[in-house]
């Protein structure tokens, strides 16, 4: 799949989902920055296992930032998704306090999960991939693993809430 | 892959567990699927999250404690637990459970200071060895010497079932008074003084013993009878007399079957076997059957009724303290005859 249709794609996607968490317009104009990004500042990456990851890390990081500025003024159409600087996501305070927030909720999700689903977040944690799993955890085929890490996916993220981030205000 | 099974990696995106082969197939799904793009765009929160080494060990000493006891909590594993559990608390039971045992008692005998050793029984002797002792041992009513001194003569004999005489007019009289009758005199023998001893021991003990009211298990029920001119015996009246020379007879009720003996005391104590008798339950029996107690001059004449349930020799019952024991609960009745 070449680049450009790559981003093609990417762009239709972004807008649909931003369009769930912002408004039409400003989805539109946060499609059209995560694009100008990558093309200006990652036009060396064209594989769409690399584009998909950063154009959604990009797209995150302009709807939180937005959300955060909305509420300091207080209103959310006062600011221009334009106002948006490129994020630096490490050096970013608030987003590491809330990924610290998050990891808090996470690490008591965990703890309530059943013995086959602790086992098989520990292992991929430790960095197993499904193939290992199998063999660790005896399983039939690597299909009853994907299965097993859906639901148990699905119940440590009904343990948070339904989401990983916490509510927005 | 299938849609379902390309959602299924959604789980692994996050925390980096797919393969290249894998992330690619999820990847390039998502760019045609918005919902799994908006699923994948969710994750990316979590992706971020997990980037961070510091963040994974937090979750992982989360998971670490819990998966020391995890096997706990497996079935196979509370199944185990389970059934040795049961298995200790039943041979608990079975253990602590009292036994039957005589270490109780021997506890209890050690708390105690010591006894003197209770003498043993002596081994059943030859009845020459044991009659003195026998003698001595020998319980007398109070008026025995006096009764004994007025028994002269001796009726020994087979009694045989005969049929119920008529009702008497009354109840006899312990007082009263018949003459001997001459057919006495012609008595036969009697029994060895062998066997008496071993009877005066037996029978006092059930004198003794006929004391108690709980021993008397049936009525023995007896009438006199006194010979007449024409030598039948006919019933005493209740206030009747008996004179020195009547002769008299006993018809005894048999209150059970077994064996009903008749003995009378002699002057020095001892008990005679006058008549012995099988009876059967219910029936009327005359003792002694042939001849008559008789008094030739006026005396007090003390006899004893026995009955023994089971019909055996009186002899060999009565030669061990275990027979003497049986005798003791069986039917005796004493009868004193005065003769005036």
């Amino acid at each position: 799949m070449q680049r450009d249709e790559v981003l093609r794609k990417l762009r239709e996607r972004i807008v649909a989902f931003a369009a769930s968490h912002i408004s039409g317009d400003f989805a539109e104009d946060l499609a059209q920055e995560v694009l100008i990004l990558l093309h200006e500042k990652y036009s060396h990456v064209d594989r769409v296992e690399e584009l998909v990851p950063l154009s959604l890390q990009i797209a995150r990081f302009k709807i939180m930032s937005l959300r955060r500025k909305s509420l300091r003024h207080g209103e959310y159409t006062q600011v221009s998704i334009a106002d948006i600087q490129l994020p630096d996501l490490e050096a970013d305070p608030a987003t590491l306090v809330e990924r610290k927030q998050m990891l808090e909720r996470l690490t008591q999700a965990v703890a309530q999960l059943g013995d086959r689903c602790r086992e098989l977040m520990r292992l991929k944690l430790e960095g197993k991939n499904f193939g290992e799993i199998q063999k660790r955890m005896g399983a039939q085929s690597i299909n009853t693993v994907y299965t097993w890490d859906f639901r148990c996916r699905q119940q440590l993220l009904d343990l948070m809430g339904g989401d990983w981030e916490p509510a927005k205000k | 892959m299938s849609r379902d099974e390309i959602q299924k990696l959604l789980g692994g995106y996050a925390t980096g567990t797919l393969s290249d082969t894998e992330r690619r197939e999820l990847l390039e799904a998502a760019l045609d699927d918005q919902e799994l793009f908006d699923e994948l765009a969710k994750e990316q929160a979590l992706h971020d999250v997990l980037q961070d080494h510091a963040a994974r060990r937090q979750l992982l000493a989360a998971l670490k404690p819990a998966r020391g006891w995890s096997w706990v909590r497996r079935p196979a594993t509370l199944a185990l637990v389970g059934g040795l559990a049961t298995l200790l608390i039943v041979g608990g039971v079975v253990w602590l459970r009292p036994k039957p045992s005589v270490q109780p008692e021997t506890t209890v005998a050690e708390a105690l200071p010591p006894r003197q050793p209770a003498p043993l029984p002596a081994p059943a002797p030859a009845e020459s060895v044991v009659r003195p002792a026998l003698r001595r041992k020998l319980v007398r009513p109070p008026e025995a010497p006096a009764m004994a001194k007025l028994i002269r003569q001796e009726v020994a004999g087979g009694a045989k079932p005969v049929a119920a005489p008529p009702p008497p007019p009354s109840a006899p009289s312990p007082s009263a008074v018949l003459t001997a009758a001459n057919d006495v005199a012609n008595a036969p023998a009697q029994p060895p003084e062998a066997n008496t001893v071993h009877l005066l021991d037996t029978l006092a003990r059930a004198q003794a013993a006929a004391g108690a009211p709980a021993k008397a298990t049936l009525p023995l029920e007896y009438h006199l009878l006194r010979a007449g001119p024409d030598g039948n015996y006919v019933p005493v009246a209740a206030d009747g007399e008996l004179h020195a020379g009547d002769s008299v007879r006993l018809q005894v009720g048999a209150p059970a079957a077994g064996s009903l003996q008749l003995y009378r005391r002699d002057p020095a104590g001892g008990l005679s076997l006058l008549a012995g008798q099988a009876v059967e339950k219910a029936q009327q029996y005359v003792l002694p059957a042939s001849g008559g107690l008789t008094s030739a001059s006026p005396a007090r004449m003390e006899l004893l009724l026995l009955l023994t349930p089971a019909e055996q020799p009186v002899m060999s019952l009565l030669k061990t303290r275990e027979a003497d024991q049986k005798v003791q609960g069986k039917v005796v009745r004493q009868i004193n005859l005065d003769f005036r």
